[in-house]
């Protein structure tokens, strides 16, 4: 296996759809500053990038995708906004079996029984499904069901390094976070609270009768479903850890055990409603139908998926037209999603959302159309490590912060300029980029021709004039920017180029 | 091809052999900021240490009563067993390594203490703690951050205020940009076969590339800066001395670089550097056990730092603190719930250190804060009022904890 080429998928045909340039109403950015909803982690800037606006399709891809990656924008032109997002928002209808096929090779522990994985020493298991993470989010064709599938991941955080957890976040992730990604948020729920990882990361598979622990009960509310900010009570944190006593895990099979005899039968108040004695596991599932219907529910993951998809500081219009959304179609996340992405306020949103770590190495790899091989992960790993957002690695249970304050600092301008230095040139084990065919088969390049040649290609939009005269100088090294490139320097100049680029302002944003 | 060094790098861009550009740094710091005011660091126990099990209340009846499976016995020589303080409070035996310190009267811990919110939430406990206005989110900034802006000290290093890790802390938040430093080492532009006099010209284009002063370019320039800096200073492998030895763990290592900032005299006032795990529901464990090799931890690498910069503690004052305590009752799962009160620790050579400031509020039902907690008699931010007034030297109280005015301070430490 180490080695072998995991090929990137046959492009899309275009497919006759119309490419329809969608009109984006509402291109103003004014609401930044007026309007906005509460309760942020770190404080918002009033302004954020100040670059050339990108053309609409650009902002889309940029946003819904793990970047740039040319046969995705070619796809997107071809469709047009919505049609796109249409597209993207039906992932079962999009044949993604190379990218699968090569997962299933490379990481083999994905698709095993729980029990299987818990007979295993320890391994490449947390690897393979970190490994996994990255390489889908680079090459998969189902671009905004990884993004769902990252946004689940950090919801419904899991630290994946202790214990029994190494082995069954696997499980987690592929038949709860993977499986409803774009299902009925009641659903995700319910699978979630009965996870194997989850039951033992949040300490609800010790939760019992004599002495219930409160650690699930109290953030199911918190973080999986109303927010910190609904109005329960200590009280109800308490009646909800009773709920769930007896909701535990069979340690041979790893799988869901309801264990009546660690279980208080009682009757039950949440948030101020009753529930009847006597229903065994039926408490947790009412307590968690309570939760999924609450409209403080609604309106916290409409604020999160906006904050994820829109702004940091989303407007009030469209976290509550999700929110109403989410409420109407019965916490359905697809159509949720389809009202934030058809609105006003996403498609005024461009560049409004700082890079995670992720998302701007996956965004170079893709820009750059990598091919990634599994001897890629390592190092991949090495560099989010550095940059401090390797996948399953968040301690505690709130996520990776989604906030731009947070990822925009000197350890992570550093090690992404870094990273663009050795993906720039091509310098990344496991990872291989045709430089060359960057430029187009540019031919004869002087400096001012490959900075437009890998500027239109690397960024799809323009440079100020005088960004573009500060590249132009860098990728001229004291020669007259009209000065043909002495043949022996191109490729030098070419690697030189793409790694300003990559380390540019521009690329930092989505 | 030559591996860039950072030795490299000084070589070419230091010193006069290529012309400066203008951004090159400003190593204008303070003559030495330390000569006036401590270097303060301060210490996140992340996830809500159970303070009652650190700073043990021995002679509390309910402390026993209440712990049966994660009491820690009486002091008795024997191992396992408590080390005694005064008579009432005694250390964790993890904490042994604190016991000389605390001899030396350079230790001290408050207890019952914390913020006065009562949220058992850590995310809403640690935003609060960390803005320093408990119950409020309507300020932005951290209480560090406030401290930073409101004390003009002439400092511009990039250095003078560093987040260890990849996030910056909370509550360094604020008009002084902070640092966010994983590490000392690696802190240096330049990828694979890079020559150091490509990566300066490299450097350049992006520092003009950064240049226009949005939002982002605040903290490209002080990624520059810090390059700059830290090439300029050229710390080089550091060997802690007087026989340190730091854990070797991610805290161990921030701790070390913190020390090894100091040393190299690079404008340092505060540094915040976290510690997570405490969060300990379940299989906490008593004498021995997941707290207590997080203790063991925390007193390794303070009593490492306290050894490595012996010469230097006089200037130099650590904080510790966490969101919450945690329940007095354990739970049926070995592990203890989301609490209230909790204890703080202080060192430094300007500590009244060897007592424990406590108005001790007792652990009977009644004189529990609900629904079960260690009731809360001294406020956090009035022991770090005592801090930055007597020890960072800024009377700016009503800037760094706006809306509240400290009670007399405990004494804690001597005024610089």
């Amino acid at each position: 296996m180490p080695g072998e080429t995991l090929t990137r998928r046959t492009l899309f045909r275009s497919a006759g759809v119309g490419a329809v340039a969608a009109a984006l109403p509402g291109a103003a950015r004014g609401y930044l500053n007026s309007d906005v909803w509460p309760r942020l982690q770190w404080p918002a800037p009033t302004s954020v990038a100040d670059l050339p606006a990108p053309d609409p399709i650009v902002h889309l891809v940029n946003r819904i995708t793990f970047g740039l990656l040319p046969s995705d924008l070619e796809r997107a032109r071809a469709l047009g906004f919505d049609g796109f997002i249409a597209e993207q928002l039906q992932p079962e209808a999009i044949d993604d079996s190379e990218t699968e096929a090569a997962v299933a090779k490379a990481f083999p522990t994905l698709a095993m029984s729980p029990d299987a994985l818990l007979k295993l020493d320890k391994g490449n298991v947390a690897r393979e499904l970190k490994g996994a993470a990255i390489f889908r989010a680079v090459t998969s064709l189902r671009q905004l069901f990884e993004m769902m599938v990252d946004f689940w991941t950090n919801h419904f955080n899991i630290y994946q390094t202790e214990g029994l957890i190494y082995f069954l976040k696997t499980v987690d992730d592929r038949d709860v976070v993977r499986r409803y990604a774009f299902g009925r948020f009641r659903d995700i729920l319910g699978a979630s609270a009965k996870s194997p990882a989850m039951l033992l990361y949040l300490n609800n598979a010790e939760n019992k009768k004599s002495g219930p622990n409160e650690n699930y009960g109290r953030e199911v509310m918190e973080l999986h479903t109303i927010g910190v900010d609904a109005g329960y009570t200590q009280q109800d944190v308490q009646e909800v850890a009773k709920a769930f006593t007896g909701w535990t895990i069979n340690k041979a099979t790893g799988t869901f055990f309801f264990s009546a005899v660690n279980h208080d039968n009682g009757a039950r108040t949440v948030l101020g409603q009753s529930i009847p004695a006597g229903l065994g596991q039926g408490h947790g599932e009412r307590v968690l139908d309570i939760l999924a219907g609450h409209p403080a529910t609604a309106k916290h993951i409409a604020t999160k998926l906006c904050v994820r998809f829109v702004s940091d500081t989303p407007p009030a219009s469209v976290v509550n037209a999700a929110a109403a959304t989410f409420t109407s179609s019965g916490g359905d996340i697809r159509e949720t999603m389809r009202t934030i992405l058809l609105s006003s306020e996403f498609g005024a949103a461009a560049d409004q959302k700082f890079r995670r770590p992720l998302e701007h190495v996956a965004a170079a790899l893709r820009t750059l159309d990598a091919v990634v091989t599994p001897d890629g992960v390592k190092p991949l790993l090495g560099a989010l490590k550095l940059l401090g957002q390797v996948p399953f690695d968040w301690h505690p249970p709130n996520g990776y912060p989604d906030a731009n304050g947070a990822w925009a600092n000197t350890n992570g301008m550093l090690n992404g300029w870094n990273f663009g230095l050795t993906v720039g040139g091509n310098h990344l084990t496991g990872v291989q980029a045709d430089l060359n065919a960057l430029t187009g088969g540019l031919k004869n390049p002087t400096a001012n021709s490959l900075t437009d040649a890998l500027s239109k290609r690397l960024l799809a939009r323009d440079l100020t004039s005088a960004d573009r005269d500060r590249v132009v100088q860098y990728v001229a090294a004291g020669r007259p920017p009209t000065a043909l490139i002495p043949a022996a320097k191109v490729k030098g100049s070419i690697a030189g180029a793409i790694s300003v680029l990559l380390d540019s302002p521009y690329f930092q944003w989505r | 091809m030559t591996p860039f060094t950072r030795r490299n790098f000084l070589r070419s861009v230091g010193l006069g052999s290529l012309t400066l550009p203008a951004w090159f740094p400003r190593l204008a710091f303070a003559a030495s900021p330390s000569a006036q005011r401590d270097v303060l660091v301060c210490i996140f126990m992340r996830g809500g240490a159970d303070g009652l099990n650190v700073v043990v209340p021995v002679g509390d009846d309910d402390y026993y009563k209440n712990r049966p499976t994660l009491k820690i016995p009486q002091p008795s020589g024997a191992a396992g067993s408590a080390i005694d303080l005064d008579g009432f409070f005694a250390l964790h035996p993890a904490l042994a390594p604190f016991k000389e310190l605390w001899d030396d009267h350079v230790l001290a811990a408050v207890h019952a203490t914390g913020s006065p919110d009562g949220t058992h939430s850590h995310f809403d406990a640690m935003d609060f703690m960390e803005r320093g206005t408990p119950g409020s989110k309507s300020i932005p900034t951290g209480w560090i951050g406030r401290h930073l802006g409101s004390v003009d000290t002439g400092n511009k290093s990039p250095f003078r205020a560093v987040g260890m890790g990849t996030l910056v802390q909370a509550s360094l938040r604020g008009p002084v940009t902070a640092t966010a430093l994983k590490s000392i080492a690696d802190f240096h532009l330049g990828g694979k076969g890079s020559q150091p006099a490509e990566i300066a010209r490299f450097q350049a284009s992006l520092s003009s590339l950064y240049a226009d002063n949005a939002w982002l370019d605040l903290q490209a320039q002080q990624t520059v800066e810090a390059i700059n800096t830290l090439a300029a200073a050229n710390p080089g492998a550091y060997q802690p001395q007087n026989g340190a030895k730091y854990p070797d763990t991610d805290f161990g290592s921030a701790l070390t670089q913190v020390a090894q900032l100091v040393r190299a005299d690079l404008g340092l006032e505060v540094a915040c550097v976290d510690l997570g795990g405490w969060d300990t529901h379940a299989s906490q464990g008593g004498a021995s056990g997941k707290q207590a090799s997080l203790l063991a931890e925390l007193a390794a690498g303070l009593a490492a730092f306290h050894a490595d910069l012996a010469d230097r503690m006089n200037r130099i004052i650590v904080v510790t603190m966490s969101e919450f305590g945690r329940r007095l009752l354990e739970n049926a799962s070995g592990g203890t719930d989301h609490g209230h009160g909790n204890c703080m620790f202080v060192l430094g050579g300007g500590v009244n250190g060897g007592k424990v400031y406590a108005d001790w509020p007792g652990l009977a039902p009644d004189q529990l804060a609900s629904p079960g907690d260690l009731a809360i008699t001294t406020d956090y931010r009035t022991v770090l009022a005592e801090i930055v007034d007597r020890r960072l030297g800024n009377p700016k109280l009503a800037d760094v904890f706006p809306g509240f005015t400290p009670p007399a301070y405990l004494g804690l430490v001597r005024a610089a």
